[in-house]
Order: C-alpha cells, then structure tokens, then sequence
C-alpha cells in the first residue's frame, strides 16, 4: 500500500521511535506534527522506547571549567559538548539524573534542572524552609515518582558539629514536588547520615535514583552505629532499609559509594591502592540477589567511581586522576576511554537522551517560595 | 472512527506465520527474537505498511512494535522533505516560520550530514 495512506495514529507510533534527533527534525514537517510530537503522551511514549530499544547511555561530566556531555555512543568517536553556562559563577555540581533530566547546583545552592540535548533548563527555587547555609551540610537528589507522575528533588541537611561521631545530629528531609511547585519538609529521617569533615571528598553523595526511591549510605541510630542502605522512597516520602550485600563490613560500608549501572543498584567498595568490588544488586530488595565483580586494575589508575556501562563488557570508570577509564571484565582490563576523553573530568553521571522539557514540568509557584 | 482497508490475504498470511512462531509452546524468547529478524529483513516498506496496519487492527502488540520500530529505522538520516514526500505531509509554514523553528530545535540539527537536512 501506498505509504500515504498510514493514519496519523500508526505515524506517530512510529515517529515516537526514532531517535531523538530526528523528533526534532520532525517537529518542523507541519504545524500538527509540531504539536503532536511535543505532548506529554508522546514525550512519555518516546522515553520509554528510547530506554527499551537503544541501552544507550551518555556521559554527562564537570570539569574545573566547564560541564560537557556526551552525544551519540560512548563507543568509538564520542562528541563531546560543552554545556552553555547556566549562569555567572563557579562551581557546578551534578546531582544526577532521571529520564533525560540533569540536576545540578552552581554556587552549591542554586538549583538547575538540565536537559543537557535540547538545551532546556529550569530554576528549582529555593527552599524557604532551608537552614542556615553557613552552617549546614546538603546532599541531594532527584527522581521521578510514578505513583503521583511528579518528579521530586530531595534535600537532606544537618547542621555541621564538630563531634566526629554524634548520634544526635538530626537530618532534616526537605522534598521539592516539581509538579505542584512547592517545597515540603517531611519527617527526619531516622537513619544518621552524619560523616566527619575530612571525610566529605570521599562521601558526600547524591542519591542513588532506582525503584522509585532515593539511596543513601548512612549508619543506623542503634548500638553500634551499623552501616545501612536508607532508601527515601518518593511515592510515600519515607525512609526504609535496604539489605546490603552480607560480603560487606557492616560497621565500615557507610564509607563506600552508591551508583546505578544498568538500571540496578550497586555498591562500590574498595578504590584507591587496591581492587574495586563492585556488588549488584540484580533484584531490588533481595539480598541473595547482591552479585560481585572485582576490578583488580594497576593501582595507576586510581579508580573513584564507575559511571555506566558502554556495552555487555565494558564499564566507564571516572579516576582520581580526572580521566575517564573503560574497564573490559572479558580480558580483566583497563584502558583510557578510546576517544578524545576530556581532561580534568571531576565528576559525573550518565543519562538518556530525552525529549523532556524541564520548564514544562514545574508547576505553578506560591510567591511565598521565592 | 479511522476506516481501515480490508487486510488482504498476502498480508493476512503473514501474519498468521508471525503469530504461529509466537504462539509456540516451546520457542524460546532467543528464538522468537532470532524469527523476528528473519521475518523482517529484507521486508519492501509498502508490505511493512500493511503489516503495520494490520498489527494495529487486530491488536497484536508484538508484530505492532517490531513493524513499526524496522520503519522507524529506515527513516534514519532521512531529510525532512523526504519524510513530507513519502507520508504525503503538507506543511503549511512560512519560510520564515521553518526557519523560526529550525532555530528553536536547533540541537536536532546539529552536527548532521548536510544532505540529511
């Protein structure tokens, strides 16, 4: 049959699995398919078959000058991109990302939500509710919440002391619900996510997005401060534990790193001077489910974090040193990403690539929240 | 309503080949995934169409998808006009708008082959 003839149902269907940059293209054949292809439905539908269908996933990093991301395949000629500034000043930091969208903080408290493809970006206001910036510690993240179809950004605080170890510091959770606009402060959490200052390099970290919920590594208020996987779930806005792998020291694993690789939540042990346990939790919530690989690598490259996988074999690790490492687990090697890897890369995270329009998103604003 | 032509027995035979490989007690999901690639390749995009069409109408989601996603990828690196020429679309912007737009999407044309434009 004649190609002309497919009804507008059957085209969009297949327009929302191209990739992204012909979306775009195909935003401009005719004022219909300008709106057609920019409703929420179809943003929504084309997410879900870019995360079916390619597995791809891009790189987005800071360096001391600059943040860039990656289009098109980590594999072989990566581009690189430098974002445009968000705006005058220094420091930019990336909290992480969730369908497409990056949320990063400049100046540490300004917050930027990012789509780093099409260039979009929108303010998250301030917390009104937010303690005194002088003497706090933030750690942040950002995740979407099926249940209420709302993205969230999350805020946990407590005031710094100078006791190393005090079970009396209270993490204050602060949850900004992108749909209605507004910042909530929640219950505390119940988990103590304190950690001494010289440890901050090694340990501040934003939250592991998976399974609805936000992760952090904390220590349990009990006897013994133990180790604990606290999960904020979104949907109902409280912490939970999750088993952690029972290879691991419970007293000492707070100080280890969470990260998402291939959809999953993994723990990373190890770094520095010796190999690198990576523990993965195949199934969420089973313990029996955590599986190890070991990354025994020259202690040259001084691995910090692994970022995202590039194929069945390969992993994309980010070193103390500021470079990008693949780590091939079929030969046990590590070599320099085999593209022009941007120098001085600090940190980072990967996203997909997606049409999501981030000012589209925020809803409306009390005056009280500015 | 959208008034759909008849499925013709060509296509229809098609897809009854499809739903007997899928519908196998003992195929494994390698092998339907191995079927599916064999059944599509070298598919002419007017028999994709009407399988397209007839995925739709008889609600099979499977066939649907796969359909849809093998001409999905043959429109890669195709231009704009291209996509208007083969879906009969009319566009009925100025000059002025399609480059008022081609600014707005301006990341979608970045760094692409000029003759794909």
């Amino acid at each position: 049959m004649e190609s002309g003839d497919l009804p507008q149902e059957i085209l969009i269907e297949i327009f929302s699995r191209l990739p992204l940059k012909s979306v775009g293209k195909c935003r401009s054949l005719a004022k219909f398919w300008r709106e057609q292809l920019s409703t929420p439905h179809f943003i929504k539908s084309h997410l879900a078959h870019q995360t079916h269908h390619s597995h791809q996933e891009n790189l987005i990093l800071n360096t001391p000058y600059h943040t860039i991301y990656s289009r098109s395949s980590l594999k072989g000629d990566t581009v690189w991109k430098v974002l445009p500034r968000l705006a005058l000043g220094g420091w930019t930091y990336i909290v992480g990302s969730c369908d497409g969208l990056v949320l990063m903080i400049l100046e540490e408290f300004q917050k930027y939500l990012v789509n780093p493809v099409t260039r979009q970006r929108v303010r998250v206001p301030e917390s009104p509710l937010a303690l005194n910036r002088e003497k706090i510690v933030s750690v942040h993240g950002f995740g979407y919440d099926s249940s209420s179809d709302d993205y969230k950004v999350v805020t946990l605080s407590y005031y710094d002391t100078d006791n190393d170890y005090s079970d009396s510091v209270e993490t204050f959770v602060d949850v900004f619900s992108m749909k209605r606009g507004v910042w909530r402060r929640v219950d505390s959490s119940p988990y103590d996510h304190h950690v001494p200052y010289d440890l901050w390099i090694k340990t501040l970290s934003s939250g592991a997005f998976v399974n609805g919920a936000l992760h952090w590594l904390a220590r349990n208020r009990k006897l013994g401060s133990p180790s604990v996987i606290a999960a904020f779930n979104l949907a109902n806005e409280v912490f939970d534990e999750i088993p952690a792998p029972s290879g691991v020291d419970v007293q000492n694993f707070v100080f280890n790193k969470l990260v998402v690789l291939g959809g999953c939540l993994c723990m990373v042990d190890g770094g520095e001077d010796g190999p690198i346990d990576v523990w993965t939790m195949k199934e969420y919530g089973l313990q029996q489910s955590w599986t190890k690989f070991r990354i025994q690598v020259d202690c040259k490259w001084d691995i910090f974090k692994p970022l995202c996988f590039i194929s069945d074999e390969e992993l994309v690790l980010i070193t103390h040193g500021e470079t990008l490492a693949v780590y091939n687990w079929t030969n046990g090697t590590v070599s320099e990403l085999a593209t022009i890897a941007p120098a001085d890369a600090i940190d980072g995270c990967s996203f997909v690539e997606s049409l999501v329009c981030p000012a589209a998103l925020i809803g409306p604003k009390s005056e009280n929240n500015f | 309503m959208i008034p759909l032509p008849l499925i013709d027995g060509r296509t229809l035979a098609r897809v009854i080949t499809y739903l007997n490989k899928h519908t196998e007690d003992d195929a494994s999901d390698e092998a339907k995934r191995k079927f599916d690639e064999e059944f599509l390749y070298g598919m002419e995009v007017g028999v994709l169409y009407d399988a397209a069409l007839a995925a739709n109408y008889l609600d099979i989601g499977g066939l649907f998808h796969e359909v849809c996603q093998r001409i999905a990828d043959g429109m890669m690196n195709k231009s704009v006009e291209w996509v208007r020429k083969t879906f009969h679309i009319e566009s009925e912007f100025t000059s002025e708008e399609e480059v008022q737009i081609k600014k707005e999407y301006a990341w979608a044309w970045e760094g692409v082959d000029s003759n794909a434009d």
